[in-house]
Parts: C-alpha cells; sequence; structure tokens
C-alpha cells in the first residue's frame, strides 16, 4: 500500500538504456486490465528504431505503443518515447514529440518526459526512475514530487548503475525506494 | 539549471504580454514545446522570470533577435533518418528525367541542415542545375543563418555518423570547412539555394512544388493552430507532387489526408494525388 494510490491517473517512468530488461519484467508483470497510461522514456539508441518496441511487446499485456505527435493519451495503454525525439504530455492530454537539442547528451531526455506528467497529472502522478548512469530525471523527479506526485526509485543497491536514482534521491524527496519486485507490487496496488 | 518550472499560468502571461508589447505572436505554439523554449532562452541570458523577459525582449532590439531566433528550434543534424536521404537518391534523378528541372520547398527550414542536405545530395547526383531549392522560415534573422552556413562542430559527429548509415563510406567533411569551434558548409551548396520569409500558420501557398518538406515542424503547432496548416501544406504540393514529413508525424488531424497516399510508413512520405 502506498500513501495518495487512489488519486493516481498517470505512471511514468524513466531509466538508461541498462533499464530496458528491468522494463521488461515491469510490464510482463501488470494485468490487461491496468487502468491507467503509462508514459515511459528510456535512453536509446538515435539509430535504433526497430527491435525494442517489439520485445517489449511480446511481454506485455498492455499495448506498448510508439505514439505519433499530438496522440492523444488513453487509460491501460504504454507509451515509449521513440527514438531520437523528446516526448512529452502536453495540457491538453496528448503527446508531443519534437526535436530540439538534447538534454543531457540525451534525446529522449527523461527529464523532459518525467516533468511534463508531473506537470499534466499534478498529484495523480506516479513516477518511477530506475538504474542509469547520468543525472538525467532526477529533475523531473523534483518536479513531480513539486507538483504532488508520488517519487519511486529503484534502490540504488540493486542498480545496474545507480548514478540516476542517486541524483533524485539528492535534489528532491523521494517517497519510496525499492526494488524492482517491490515497484511491480506498487503498480499492481494502484490498479485496484 | 532547468527553468522547466516556468508555469503555465505565467507562460500564458507571457505570451499576452509580447503579443501587445512588441507583436511577437507564441499562440501557434505547442505549449510544453514553447515553456522548454522559453525556459531555455531565459537560462542562458540568465533573465530570472518572465516579467524581466518581456521588458528585455521590449526594450533591447538586439536581444529580440535573440530571441526570435530561439523561437525557431533547431533540426539539429544533417541526414536526419538516412532512409529519407536514400530514398531521395533513386527519386530525385527519376523526377529530373521526367521533368527537367523540379522544385523543392522545405517548409520551416529553420537553420538549414536538411535544406543544405538536399543541396548536398543534389550536387552529388549532378543534378543540382535541375533542382530548385527554397527555404521559408518566419523570421528573416533565421534565414540568415543558413547564407552563413556555420554551424557548431560539437555537431560533427552526429553528422558523420548519419552519413555514413545514409551511405557507407561517405565522409562528411567532404562537404564542410572546419573553423575552429565551427563548421562552415561549402560555399558551392549553398550558393543554389533561395530563401523566403513565410509564417506557415499566417500565409497562403506561394507556389506549387514537386517536394514539399515539412519535417519536424508540425510538432511544435498545437492541433488548433496544425488544422489550416495541414491545408497549406495540400496547397503546395503539385499534384503528383510528394510531402515529406517527420518520421513521428502523419496526417492523422489533417481533412485533406484523403489527398495524399502514404508512399512510406516508416519515413512517412506521401504522394498527392489531387
Amino acid at each position: 500500500m502506498i500513501k495518495g494510490r487512489d488519486k493516481i491517473r498517470a505512471v511514468v517512468i524513466g531509466g538508461s538504456a541498462g533499464s530496458f530488461p528491468l522494463m521488461g519484467k515491469i510490464f510482463a508483470s501488470l494485468p490487461s486490465d491496468f487502468k491507467y497510461p503509462i508514459i515511459v522514456a528510456p535512453h536509446r539508441l538515435k539509430h535504433v528504431r526497430h527491435g525494442f518496441i517489439e520485445a517489449l511487446n511480446l511481454k506485455s499485456s498492455l499495448e506498448v505503443i510508439e505514439p505519433m505527435d499530438k496522440q492523444k493519451i488513453e487509460p491501460g495503454k504504454i507509451y515509449l518515447a521513440p527514438a531520437n525525439y523528446h516526448m512529452s504530455a502536453e495540457p491538453d492530454g496528448y503527446l508531443s514529440l519534437t526535436t530540439e537539442a538534447m538534454r543531457l547528451s540525451s534525446r529522449p531526455s527523461i527529464d523532459i518526459t518525467l516533468s511534463s506528467v508531473g506537470e499534466l497529472y499534478g498529484e495523480g502522478t506516479l513516477g518511477i526512475l530506475l538504474t542509469g548512469a547520468n543525472k538525467d530525471g532526477a529533475y523531473g523527479m523534483k518536479v513531480i514530487n513539486d507538483n504532488g506526485g508520488i517519487t519511486v526509485v529503484q534502490d540504488p543497491a540493486t542498480c545496474m548503475v545507480d548514478t540516476m536514482p542517486k541524483s533524485a534521491m539528492e535534489i528532491t524527496k523521494i517517497d519510496y525506494v525499492k526494488s524492482i519486485d517491490d515497484i511491480i507490487k506498487i503498480l499492481q496496488s494502484v490498479n485496484r | 539549471m532547468y527553468r522547466f518550472d516556468l508555469k503555465y499560468s505565467e507562460l500564458d502571461k507571457l505570451i499576452e504580454d509580447l503579443k501587445y508589447r512588441c507583436r511577437i505572436d507564441l499562440k501557434s505554439y505547442s505549449k510544453g514545446a514553447l515553456k522548454r523554449i522559453v525556459g531555455g532562452f531565459m537560462d542562458s541570458h540568465n533573465i530570472d522570470g518572465p516579467n524581466q523577459l518581456a521588458e528585455i525582449v521590449t526594450d533591447n532590439i538586439g536581444k529580440r533577435g535573440e530571441f526570435m531566433k530561439a523561437l525557431v528550434p533547431n533540426k539539429t543534424e544533417f541526414f536526419r533518418d538516412p532512409g529519407v536521404w536514400s530514398y531521395l537518391e533513386t527519386e530525385l534523378p527519376k523526377q529530373v528525367a521526367e521533368k527537367g528541372t523540379i522544385k523543392i520547398l522545405d517548409l520551416g527550414c529553420s537553420s538549414g541542415e536538411e535544406l543544405l542536405t538536399l543541396s548536398i545530395l543534389c550536387h552529388d547526383l549532378g543534378i543540382q542545375n535541375k533542382v530548385e531549392l527554397i527555404g521559408s522560415e518566419k523570421y528573416q534573422l533565421k534565414l540568415d543563418e543558413i547564407s552563413n552556413g556555420e554551424f557548431s562542430s560539437k555537431e560533427l559527429e552526429s553528422c558523420e555518423n548519419n552519413i555514413g548509415r545514409f551511405k557507407q563510406g561517405a565522409n562528411f567533411s567532404n562537404y564542410i570547412e572546419l573553423k575552429g569551434d565551427v563548421f562552415k558548409v561549402n560555399d558551392k551548396y549553398i550558393e543554389n539555394i533561395k530563401t523566403q520569409v513565410f509564417d506557415i500558420t499566417l500565409g497562403r501557398a506561394f507556389d506549387q512544388f514537386d517536394i514539399v518538406f515539412c519535417r519536424n515542424v508540425m510538432c511544435y503547432l498545437n492541433l488548433k493552430k496544425a488544422r489550416p496548416v495541414y491545408k497549406l501544406l495540400s496547397d503546395f504540393t503539385k499534384k503528383g507532387g510528394m510531402l515529406f514529413m517527420g518520421v513521428q508525424e502523419d496526417l492523422t488531424h489533417s481533412f485533406y489526408n484523403r489527398d495524399f497516399e502514404c508512399l512510406s510508413e516508416e519515413y512517412k512520405i506521401y504522394k498527392k494525388l489531387r
């Protein structure tokens, strides 16, 4: 049980390329009637446009989509940031895909996705930051926290590289520091 | 330090202020993107808040120019999406052989990376004298960057990477001259480019083109403002001509999508049917 779970309206997840197997494990554990949109920003290679989404769809019972620009956010779908685009949630409730400069050497930028979802859904945001090798995502988690959302990071002790969750813990209040199995339990609990 | 925490209410007030004070109309932008652009400008110019930004942009002509240039995000790369250029490498000679000469418009060309990539490709194909290249952007200040042809050397690695994927063994350094922190595209690739000031949210089609590039431009417009621009894309494209959009853009929201047949779902290349 986590505090404020009844308010959740959207889940946003960030992590570096190394978090890909963990994302697969998380999606494989979610029920097909999961009620909320899951918006995902992984660090990924810009020229590798295929394979990532196909692999996740094999594991997930929810549909995993690389959205088109201005695609409406709908419950029960997983939106994966496409290679070489920043993905953000717009105030009108759709996803925007833009090409401005990289942030922290990354496009997609985890900060951009996390912060925009945090602003759109406010206290209805559940933000999750997984293993990663730079500070991208820390600021996004701060915005989620500032807007009343719930923040969860992967326990640094269980990370392949712990820079990402540790950076978030340094600059903002993190509500829960959990292993992947416990993060899955949190997601299952908010769906009840 | 990021300025993502510029609130949407502050952004709305800034949009009104700038329209009233200096006739800069920002209402067409997708709000999330505009917030990042404005925040980034405030960061890089050490501006403390939206009120100070409005004052600076109103009172300081130089800063206003810099702000207007910042409002047009760069497309960031030469040879972005290598598959697009492979497609054109085959298509352009066919069109020139069929029509004699062709006209290409890059609508919302920003600082010109894709326009210059087109020029490089036409030269390599030996058809540069058969292709008229026109780039349009809403501010002359931005178009001036194309005639300078200078770009940050930080982008070089990305350019080399892209061109290597487009054509094995190709070398981007063949097309440029290194000048310290910047590289300059060789003059011959700049000389055959024409530019025209044009605001896609206000203007009407000024001509028709065999090929229209409008890649990663619509994504900076909000949905309400984007809808009329889809008509403009149709108006600019000759019957039988081709429209290139960004690989994550499409014509879903267009009332004119029946005017087009999709030739490449992967690269969002369309042919105008009527």
